[in-house]
């Protein structure tokens, strides 16, 4: 079925993306080379906080350089992107401080063992949890820093008196517009995978105060509340860091 | 310039709703910082900790908290408990609490029945906190489009939360999800781009590609056979298990929609702005016009969906890898249904390109001839 379904999704991607399909998917494969790397490197216990930053810069790199070309838009692109999951990652980690977000919730504990397996594990699980969701909000964060910088960077082409004042307003203006469906999308592939856990906590019969206090609840809500903080804050940054780089540039 | 923007801010009248914004919700956080009185169970928050090793003879090192609370609700209101949590270096199956955390507590009936033991920390303040940042920064960089992707947000988790009590009841599953589906698509498209022909062109093609992408599915399913849903997460107290076929059918889409929405909205956009430009645009530059819009989110919302599906499961795995599983069995047993997620929503964004821009062309084109 796997199988089945990725020949599938190739033959769409190539057929129908062409060109650019196939640079899509290459950047796709770069990714997951990079994903696995950093996976091998935090099982043998490398510290979780220098791969995140080492990863999201290699992904940013693939998308930004790679697909889109070096050049000043991508330049300012990647300064934003950086600042702005710095930015994240601090406040995910004050709220992970004291909330444990960390490996396995009061559901899927017996589902594993997990018990069995808990004691040979001697890295910070609290990192790995952290370090992912900050890998994870990069890919809807690029997304958004790369329109609204492509947009700032046409207006200011098609007029080059605008001011970075005005130059900041036409980005936010294109990133409010955009942002709404990003959010949707991250909402949905989020939630996607709550149906089931929903009805386990329904036949467990589960109280409210046990709901909004469940950790299995916090596992599934805070990796998309960081990826809609991720977007939100990428859009006047990059409207910004662009504005400027390209008026910089120009004088 | 700080007070020329204040200035501009108060005669927009931005800043009384800046203010009252903020007053919300740092009340928001108050309230959850001192519900206890709400909760039945009793609550304790931790005044100190005195941690110490513990030689528990596992790998990872273990230490013990000694810890001393005093509870905050219930008869024993104000009182001081001592209480003891056991954790490792790698916080797997076990917490940490720090100074300040409130906690849920077990109370042994009389002196003889034992120590009083913590359940679980109560979390609601940090989700509060979350979702508090999350909302001021979002209304603070999209104002008034902001207000309605948050309204139907939450429009989205009503209809959720009500789709699982018809769920429950494991009957008509799967017209409850064709409705939960259809309605999802409608409401959100509707907050996104409000009554206008575009909604309407979206909310076709976003259907039309949902049910090609679902036959699909099924046909492969009937060819292959099911996957092996005991092995997925939160299944264990299910009882109705003759239903996973459907449920986890229903979250593959769920999972997708979004992204296809995504497509779909943006390659009617595109479309409509095109015709608008000029009614007269010969078809060709149309197609290409789209195509080049199209690729652009192709790749990324790809990526995004492979980013949001797989960085989840990861902190998991990883304890599978250190206790020594293979990469084949994990591939075989833990990520199959990630795996099945992420095809099928990819299959689903690539499928929405040619289906949205047929669609869009064809309705919008139409009346820009007329």
């Amino acid at each position: 079925m796997i199988l089945a379904l990725a020949v599938i999704f190739l033959i769409l991607v190539v057929l129908i993306g062409g060109d650019r399909g196939v640079r899509s998917l290459l950047a796709l494969v770069m990714n997951i080379v990079v994903f696995f790397v950093d996976i091998i490197a935090l099982k043998h216990g490398m510290n979780a906080y220098v791969m995140t930053l080492i990863t999201i810069i290699l992904m940013s790199i693939t998308v930004l350089f790679f697909q889109n070309g070096y050049n000043l838009k991508t330049r300012a692109t990647f300064l934003s992107i950086l600042l702005v999951t710095f930015t994240v990652f601090i406040i995910a980690v004050i709220i992970a401080a004291f909330s444990q977000i960390s490996g396995y919730n009061e559901l899927n504990m017996y589902e594993d063992e997990a018990s069995m397996l808990a004691g040979s594990v001697t890295i910070n699980m609290t990192a790995a949890a952290i370090a992912m969701v900050i890998v994870g909000i990069s890919g809807a964060v690029i997304d958004v820093a790369i329109a609204v910088s492509s947009a700032v960077y046409e207006v200011s082409h098609k007029n080059p008196h605008l001011d970075e004042k005005k130059l900041f307003a036409s980005g936010m203006r294109m990133g409010g517009n955009i942002l709404g469906t990003t959010i949707n999308t991250l909402f949905f592939a989020g939630i996607g995978e709550s149906l089931l856990l929903f009805l386990e906590m329904k036949e467990l019969h589960y109280s409210l105060g046990q709901l909004i206090n469940s950790k299995a609840l916090f596992q599934m809500i805070f990796p998309i509340l960081m990826s809609g903080i991720g977007c939100a804050l990428i859009v006047p940054m990059s409207a910004w860091i662009m504005g400027t780089f390209v008026r910089k540039y120009q004088s | 310039m700080g007070v020329k923007f204040a200035k501009e801010l108060y005669k927009n009248g931005k800043i009384a709703v800046i203010i009252v914004t903020m007053i919300i919700f740092i009340g928001v956080l108050l309230f959850s910082k001192n519900d206890a009185f709400l909760y039945h169970d009793t609550i304790a928050k931790i005044t100190s900790i005195h941690t110490e090793k513990y030689d528990g003879g596992a790998l990872a090192k273990t230490y013990q908290q000694n810890i001393k609370a005093v509870i905050l609700n219930g008869d024993k209101n104000g009182q001081t408990i001592k209480l003891i949590n056991l954790y490792s270096q790698s916080y797997t199956v076990d917490e940490k609490f720090v100074v300040g955390n409130q906690v849920f507590v077990s109370l042994p009936e009389n002196k003889q029945a034992g120590r009083a033991k913590i359940t679980g920390l109560k979390r609601d303040t940090y989700l509060a906190l979350a979702i508090m940042i999350f909302l001021a920064v979002v209304l603070a960089t999209t104002s008034k489009k902001g207000v309605y992707a948050l309204f139907s947000l939450v429009l989205n988790i009503v209809l959720l939360f009500a789709s699982l009590f018809f769920f429950e009841k494991n009957t008509h599953i799967l017209l409850v999800s064709v409705c939960l589906m259809l309605l999802f698509c409608i409401l959100s498209l509707l907050c996104a781009t409000g009554f206008k022909k575009i909604t309407m062109v979206a909310i076709i093609a976003t259907l039309a590609t949902v049910t090609i992408v679902s036959l699909l599915y099924f046909v492969l399913l009937n060819i292959f056979g099911d996957p092996e849903y005991f092995m997925m997460e939160y299944t264990e107290y299910l009882s109705n298990t003759n239903y996973f076929n459907l449920l986890f059918f229903t979250e593959v889409l769920i999972g997708g929609l979004g992204a296809i929405m995504d497509v779909a909205i943006s390659v009617a956009t595109t479309v409509d702005e095109l015709v608008t430009v000029n009614p007269d645009i010969p078809m060709d530059d149309l197609y290409d016009g789209t195509k080049n819009v199209s690729y652009d989110i192709m790749g990324t919302m790809i990526n995004v969906l492979f980013l949001s599906y797989f960085c989840g499961t990861i902190p998991l795995i990883l304890i599978k890898l250190i206790n020594n599983y293979g990469f084949t069995e994990i591939f075989k047993f833990h990520i199959p249904f990630e795996l099945i997620r992420f095809l099928t929503g990819s299959i689903g964004i690539v499928l929405a390109i040619p289906i949205s821009g047929t669609i869009a062309i064809s309705l919008l084109k139409k009346k820009g001839g007329k």
